[in-house]
């Protein structure tokens, strides 16, 4: 099912907890909500569950404006951050809950709810309480507790926070593959951006209400829009360093990050993702003031200038701390930014 | 280091132990009394110094006590108020706290406020309030008046509304998804997961309306309509009070309560401590 938002906002008080925002999302996309605590996400998400309703613009679902159909007539699952399984109520009871509301037979509606289990992996576990499971499975149980209706599109709000590291990449991973088996529209809500980058076949980023950029995740992380997607995605952080061009050349400090840049003279922000630097004899001296090893790869602390810059190079490289390397930028890793911001060009 | 932390913990026990045969002691040692006067010959109930047993219990008090008074007509009549009001407590109370803890209605602050505030009322101005009402309703000396006045409680309403409200609003919300109406949710969801909740006022209200003496002893007139706490005064008479028989009618009024408590006594536990009240 295709959805298309138009123009939805959502104002408490003075607030616009969502601001004019149009999106189009795809039949059978995995689309990510991304952005910081308070960027409207949520609300977003809750608009298009039908549990809040639009100040104003309007949600449809293929061609049909639902802006108005409550949400039990939505033909939606939702997934709530907490999960919000019935305590009192086994597994299977939980599952089948939406469609006993819906008139289903409670044979049929058993019969639903193993096929649905089976698809989520909690099929052995039918007759236990949620509190006797472990979160990972909770998650499942509500997940299929959405889908056993058989709705046409799926929304989970932040459906890997409550659980922990290890859990949450495998159960990402999880979210992925039951979407891509049942096929359905799904919507999530994150604040995590590699969460949000691993699963996503687009991403949108909020920021204050406002939608920053709708990407596919690689596009984005490249080409940010602007310095906040810039900032958001990607870790360690993108360096913010402030450049100044000249006849071409781009210099921080003393250091030339490029020469032949076409970019008009000025000071400009720029952004250099720690991963965009390499290791070259003809490169800008950096001295090693602190180290971090991570694993894969060695993050080092140096400086450009007066600012501190995040260098990343591979874990069997051979630095200690007051070491001095030399490094260059990979041609179209220097993203600048104008004075509002916005993304004017990679050098 | 350890042994004496042993040591310690031993005395810990100790001292708790003692503190809670302390407390035990004076919570059984009435009962006690009770039970054992009630089994007593009238000499040796004012025998100094007095007797913890009877020398020969004497269970003929307990027909003499049953048959002084038409306590099968006032156990009826206790049954059937006891049960009325529970249940139109438990109808009324989840109602209200439903509405008061997840509905949206004008003026719920206000009405919620005004429910708190009547707990603040004495009961015996009520009393004053309530007479009047059943005497120009010409209830007098019925079921009704007996039963109507105690069917909602702003107590237990307050007590179950802040168990609801700790239900998080995530569950409404799924339910509503779910296409689970309001009525259905609270059928549903809301009862079951408070049944500890639930189950600590009804026993609450059973036990204080087994009890009520003032109340039905001012609203009924003839003997059909007395409950049995009401029966008790009846062993006390101009020549002197028969306390072996009032002890005895006391037993028989008090056990039906303590076999209700023993069987639901898991359910009001949890109720009590998870509300962090006594009862």
């Amino acid at each position: 099912m295709d959805i298309r938002i138009e123009n939805l906002t959502k104002t408490y008080g003075n607030l616009n907890a969502v601001d004019h925002m149009n999106l189009r999302i795809n039949d059978g996309e995995l689309v990510g909500l991304l952005g910081p605590s308070g960027c409207g996400k949520s609300t977003t998400l809750f608009m298009l569950s039908g549990l809040t309703t639009p100040t104003e613009g309007k949600i449809f679902f293929g061609d049909k404006d639902v802006t108005s159909i409550p949400p039990e007539d939505r033909e939606i699952g939702l997934v709530f951050q907490n999960y919000a399984l019935y305590p009192h109520m086994t597994v299977e009871d939980n599952i089948t809950f939406p469609l006993i509301n819906r008139g289903v037979k409670k044979a049929q509606a058993r019969e639903e709810a193993l096929e649905i289990a089976k698809v989520v992996k909690i099929d052995q576990y039918m007759n236990r309480k949620p509190s006797e499971l472990s979160g990972g499975q909770q998650q499942r149980v509500a997940i299929a507790r959405a889908l056993v209706k058989k709705p046409q599109v799926l929304l989970l709000d932040e459906p890997l926070s409550n659980l922990d590291a290890k859990l949450r990449v495998a159960t990402r991973e999880e979210i992925r593959r039951i979407q891509q088996e049942v096929k359905i529209t799904t919507i999530f809500v994150t604040h995590d951006q590699e969460e949000a980058m691993s699963i996503s076949d687009r991403i949108a980023v909020m920021k204050e209400g406002v939608l920053q950029q709708y990407e596919v995740p690689q596009t984005m992380y490249l080409n940010p829009a602007n310095e906040f997607v810039a900032n958001f995605l990607g870790t360690p952080e993108i360096n913010n360093i402030e450049v100044d061009v000249k006849d071409g050349v781009i210099t921080a400090g003393d250091a030339v990050l490029r020469t032949g840049a076409k970019l008009a003279d000025g000071h400009y922000h720029a952004g250099i993702r720690p991963e965009s630097f390499y290791v070259d004899e003809n490169g800008i001296s950096f001295a090693v003031d602190n180290l971090r090893m991570t694993g894969r790869d060695l993050l080092l602390f140096t400086k450009l200038g007066q600012t501190v810059v995040r260098v990343l190079v591979h874990s069997y490289m051979h630095v200690a701390e007051g070491d001095v390397i030399k490094a260059s930028v990979r041609e179209g890793h220097i993203l600048v930014f104008d004075s509002s911001e916005k993304l004017i060009g990679r050098f | 280091m350890s042994q004496n932390r042993k040591v310690g913990n031993i005395i810990a026990t100790i001292l708790k132990y003692a503190v809670l045969i302390f407390g035990a002691v004076f919570t059984i040692l009435p009962f006690v009394w009770m039970i054992s006067s009630s089994l007593k010959t009238p000499t040796e109930l004012v025998q100094i110094p007095p007797s913890l047993f009877p020398e020969t219990p004497q269970w003929s008090n307990y027909q003499e006590a049953w048959k002084a008074a038409p306590f099968a007509r006032y156990f009826v009549n206790t049954l059937i108020v006891t049960f009325c009001t529970t249940c139109g407590v438990l109808v009324t109370t989840v109602l209200s706290a439903f509405a008061f803890s997840r509905l949206n209605f004008p003026g719920k602050k206000t009405v919620f406020s005004l429910f708190l505030a009547t707990l603040m009322i004495p009961g015996e101005m009520l009393i004053i309030t309530n007479y009047e009402t059943i005497i120009n309703l010409k209830w007098i000396d019925s079921y009704k008046a007996m039963i109507i006045p105690w069917i909602s409680s702003a107590f237990y309403i307050y007590l179950l509304t802040r168990f609801f409200m700790q239900v998080p609003e995530s569950l409404y919300l799924a339910a509503k998804v779910d296409k689970c109406s309001d009525f259905k949710y609270m059928i549903k969801i809301m009862v079951p997961m408070n049944k500890q909740a639930i189950f600590s006022i009804a026993i609450l209200n059973i036990i204080s309306s087994w009890n009520a003496f003032l109340w039905p002893l001012l609203v009924t007139n003839s003997q059909e309509m007395r409950v049995l706490s009401n029966g008790l005064v009846r062993f006390q008479t101009e020549a002197g009070s028969s306390t072996e028989l009032i002890m005895a009618a006391s037993c028989m009024l008090v056990m039906p309560i303590i076999i209700i408590y023993l069987f639901l006594r898991k359910y009001i536990i949890e109720g009590v401590t998870r509300s962090g009240l006594k009862g």
